[in-house]
């Protein structure tokens, strides 16, 4: 029989599948659907919270297909913490998306919200998974999932990028697969618990090719160049959101952490690994800059600023991890908050462009003040020029780049710091001069006003806003 | 002995129908014919596989001469199990194209049925067979009733292909004779048991072995794995062709595997002689380059058919792989990977008629809801496509999963590894690549008013709902594969103990 706890893992997986269930059975009636779209998100989050608080949990198995390799579930402290994460993503783009959508009078919108909600169902049971076999079928579903989308979002003529991409992302869940059966092999279990218990018992060689095998699909995310495959695209901020920031982002970094935390917390690295990343990250951090420096418009910059920024910060959170820092985590997060209030605004920009008659301008911080001040907040953590998030991690990050004198890292962070000043001048400082030449239309201030007094439009990123300067201020009560 | 007789039952009923079959002209009946023998043999098989599960074998000389002939035959669960693979393909096959495997002219009907018949008996033979002289005649006329069904029911386009493939056969039989030649000079007779006793004990040279060794298996690729004309002919539209053009590739490529395992069995597993020579390493990276050309070659092809070729390639690549590296877990995997090809491939076969035979007709009309069956068919094409090869949990999975770990322990698993890293991503590539060719082929009418002039059949909406049915079965299979693997993989590994210790 399955006890209280495990009731709680089914109901925590099965929530956001009675979502899309409901979703189309009740295809018609908007009120209903607009209901529980927010109510199943809070009820999760709320769920998620109290698991925490009360830290009890039990396995969940599913399915042993053959000898102690099951498909099975738990919800341990990272985990919660992750869909904590998730869930409040999920609400509060939910809230955005409803009005965004029923503004911009899209055909699709439900098909966009029904997608979204499939890629969450795979994050919650990738999340939940305690066994690598899970983690692995998991995993791949992801791929599979960003291949259908990215073929229907993204390309509307030419597919073959994507199958490439998605090819490559499919090969790491391979390399995934060998890691899976190298474990079968060594422990006898794929239980994740257990294999971070027993893993001293390997030699040195071999924990090596183990940590490489299973932080494979992070190291290769960040390593190739992936931004180069997207060159004809429809760059659409929430699309680029949902599909790479929600998708890949979420999935890839949750795996990394949870395999560094749950297995590889007591393994030391050499030196010589470390400097062969930098070479690496020098390289992909140099390609991308070119890019950003190079973009012409504003969604293009944005796709390339969004590729540089991320790998920064996996970067820097190896290099953090590296050093047995006490917040590993800093830069992820730093990226994800300032990401999330750059897509939001960004698309409220956009859509006051394409529904204005003054489609062709830039200078518009006039119309939308709200929505500019809170994405140059955003551009200003990056560049951690606010006493923000941003600030604290590279204040961390640049510490120990002096204290071990790392060139290479030195080397790096000049260059990404460089171009997103060439950014900034570029593209973001044109939206703030003030345009005096041209009458202004009654029509384009009534849906200024519309896109920058709505609630809807502004509060996830407000929330973001206020996140950014308050992390830093909870690190240094809790210290 | 009722197991004996049981044997004798299965192997000469298929011959004694198709006299009976010569004698009689009618369609139908002959059909029906066919079918029961094949289903009546299926039943047989499985009646009696239980006692030959737990690694018995029924081993039998009739008449005691070193060249005996016929009915000479070793009976045991590895040749079983291929059996049923191959009988139970040719009974859905004939059961679901009644109507367009049958000749037009109706003279040919005996003659075809008759034919085919002989076929199965000759497939009996060679997985059955116990000395090389036995598998010699199995093999000719295995090749002479194919060619005498193929020549039954195709146009005279067809027949010049049938005779260059003729050129061919008759190569690999020269190549054959030659072998059967050098293994009486050299071992003093033709059995398989003592031809693998004499290698394994000493006093044989070790390069006149493994010259009879190539030879064979150059004959056995000739004749049984000859994808490049697989390529030529799976482009044919009619329904006869396409059946044809399967049937060559299916049942030929089961057949090379029984033949390749077989000689290895004989040659190579249990004996040092060869393993001394250290040949894997030069073999595994043949395989490596194979498959790295093959997986670039197929980004190139976009149609389904020839889709089903590069799977089968793919998957004897792997079977390769794991009979080079010789041990009970890759044995393993050999199974699930067989079990896999075999499903794959046919699944595929069965799309290709769907949308040659429904889709294509269904649009003439233009109607919008029949263009959206097809669409909703390419999503059904690409369901079970993923589960039967990209999904994380199919059997190739199992096969991968086994090959994996025996690969892990072997000295070149460096080189192992990418083999099948190559290959999945390879199935991964090529099968979103046709699904979106097809969707791009249903999006456009002008291209598909241009198929249909060229397909004849027109399919009611009961056959097109009764396919979907066959592929609903295809996953629940699967399926039903993965909730009962544990139980299946001791099976396997019972089967892999029997190749590496008994002879098959």
């Amino acid at each position: 029989m399955i006890n209280k706890f495990q009731l709680v893992t089914l109901i925590i997986i099965a929530a956001p599948i009675l979502n899309i269930l409901l979703l189309k059975f009740f295809k018609k009636n908007l009120g209903v659907t607009t209901l529980f779209n927010k109510l199943i998100p809070i009820t999760l989050l709320s769920i998620t919270v109290m698991l925490l608080l009360n830290n009890v949990a039990s396995e969940l198995i599913i399915l042993t297909p053959l000898d102690r390799l099951s498909i099975s579930f738990d919800l341990n402290r990272n985990s919660l913490i992750f869909l904590i994460i998730l869930d409040l993503f999920w609400l509060l783009f939910v809230i955005y998306l409803q009005k965004f959508l029923s503004l911009s009078s899209a055909k699709n919108s439900v098909y966009f919200l029904e997608s979204f909600i499939y890629i969450v169902i795979a994050l919650t049971l990738l999340a939940a998974s305690s066994s690598l076999l899970s983690i692995l079928i998991f995993y791949q579903i992801v791929t599979i999932l960003f291949y259908q989308y990215s073929n229907r979002f993204l390309h509307k003529k030419d597919d073959k990028s994507s199958l490439y991409f998605s090819a490559v992302i499919y090969a790491e869940s391979l390399i995934l697969m060998v890691a899976t059966i190298y474990a079968y092999q060594h422990f006898a279990s794929l239980n994740i618990e257990y294999i971070g218990e027993h893993i001293g018992s390997l030699n040195k060689d071999q924990q090596l090719i183990f940590m490489l095998l299973l932080i494979s699909p992070t190291l290769i995310f960040a390593i190739f160049p992936f931004s180069l495959f997207y060159r004809k695209i429809n760059l659409n901020p929430l699309i680029i959101f949902v599909l790479f920031f929600f998708l890949f982002f979420l999935s890839h970094s949750y795996l990394f952490i949870k395999f560094y935390f749950e297995i590889f917390k007591s393994i030391n690295i050499s030196n010589f690994i470390l400097t062969i990343l930098e070479v690496i990250f020098l390289i992909n951090i140099l390609a991308s800059s070119t890019f950003l420096v190079f973009a012409k418009g504003l969604k293009s910059s944005f796709f390339y600023l969004f590729f540089q920024q991320l790998i920064l910060a996996i970067y820097s959170t190896i290099l953090l991890l590296f050093f047995k820092n006490q917040f590993p985590i800093l830069p992820l997060i730093s990226f994800a908050a300032s990401f999330f209030i750059m897509v939001f605004c960004l698309s409220n920009i956009l859509l006051f462009l394409e529904n204005s008659k003054k489609r062709k301008q830039h200078k518009i911080f006039g119309d939308l003040k709200i929505s500019i001040i809170l994405l140059l907040i955003a551009i200003f953590n990056i560049a951690s020029i606010l006493p923000s998030i941003g600030l604290q991690v590279s204040f961390l990050v640049i510490s120990k780049i002096i204290e071990e004198k790392l060139v290479i890292s030195a080397v790096i962070y000049a260059i990404s710091t460089f171009s997103v000043i060439i950014f900034f001048i570029k593209t973001i400082f044109p939206l703030l001069l003030k345009d005096d030449e041209h009458e202004q239309f009654i029509q384009d201030e009534e849906l200024a006003i519309k896109i920058d007094r709505n609630g809807y439009l502004i509060m996830p990123s407000i929330i973001f806003v206020l996140s950014i300067f308050a992390i830093p201020i909870i690190i240094y009560f809790t210290q | 002995m009722p197991l004996i007789s049981n044997i004798y039952l299965i192997l000469l009923l298929p011959l004694l129908v198709a006299f009976s079959c010569a004698i009689v002209k009618n369609k139908s009946i002959n059909h029906l014919l066919i079918v029961v023998v094949i289903a009546t043999i299926l039943v047989w098989l499985f009646k009696i596989s239980p006692i030959f599960i737990q690694g018995k074998y029924v081993y039998s000389n009739i008449f005691a001469v070193d060249y005996s002939l016929l009915l000479n035959y070793n009976f045991n669960i590895v040749g079983l199990s291929f059996a049923i693979i191959i009988l139970s393909q040719k009974l859905t096959s004939l059961l679901f194209f009644k109507e367009q495997i049958g000749p037009k002219v109706t003279n040919n009907n005996a003659t075809f049925y008759s034919a085919s018949l002989v076929n199965i008996f000759s497939i009996l033979l060679i997985l059955t067979s116990s000395n090389f002289v036995n598998l010699f005649l199995a093999i000719e006329i295995y090749s002479m009733s194919l060619m005498i069904s193929k020549n039954a029911i195709s146009n005279k386009e067809q027949k010049k292909m049938i005779i260059s493939n003729i050129f061919i056969h008759n190569v690999s039989l020269i190549i054959f004779v030659c072998c059967l030649l050098f293994l009486y000079i050299s071992f003093g007779s033709f059995d398989f048991n003592i031809i693998k006793q004499a290698i394994s004990g000493d006093g044989i040279a070790k390069y006149s072995v493994l010259l009879i060794l190539v030879l064979l298996v150059i004959s056995v690729c000739l004749r049984f794995l000859q994808f490049w004309s697989c390529f030529r002919n799976i482009k044919a539209r009619s329904a006869i062709q396409q059946y044809i053009s399967f049937q060559d590739l299916f049942t030929n490529t089961i057949i090379g595997i029984y033949l390749l395992i077989k000689l290895a069995n004989i040659f190579y597993i249990d004996s040092h002689l060869l393993q001394d020579l250290n040949l894997d390493k030069y073999l595994i990276i043949l395989v490596l380059f194979s498959s790295i050309y093959f997986a670039v070659d197929s980004l190139r092809q976009k149609n389904l058919r020839s889709l089903s070729i590069y799977y089968c390639i793919h998957h004897v690549n792997l079977i390769l792989l794991a009979i080079l590296i010789n041990n009970q877990s890759s044995f393993v995997s050999l199974f699930y990977y067989l079990v896999s090809m075999s499903l794959s491939v046919f699944t595929i076969y069965l799309i290709s008629v769907i949308i040659e035979n429904y889709i294509f007709s269904g649009i003439v009309n233009l109607r919008s809801d029949k263009k959206k069956g097809a669409i909703v068919i390419c999503n059904v094409i690409t369901v079970a496509l993923f589960i039967l090869a990209i999904s994380p949990i199919s059997i190739l999975f199992f096969g991968n999963f086994y090959l994996i770990k025996s690969a892990l322990l072997h000295p070149l698993y460096f080189l192992i590894i990418p083999v099948i890293l190559v290959i999945c991503i390879s199935f991964f590539v090529t099968t979103l690549n046709a699904r979106a060719d097809l969707l791009k082929k249903i999006l456009k009418e002008k291209i598909l008013k241009k198929i249909l002039k060229k397909s004849q059949i027109n399919l009611s909406f009961f056959n097109y709902s009764f396919y979907l049915l066959i592929i609903g079965t295809l996953i629940g299979l699967n399926i039903l594969f993965i909730y009962y693997s544990h139980q299946i993989s001791g099976i396997f590994l019972e089967m892999s103990k029997f190749i590496l210790v008994n002879q098959i």
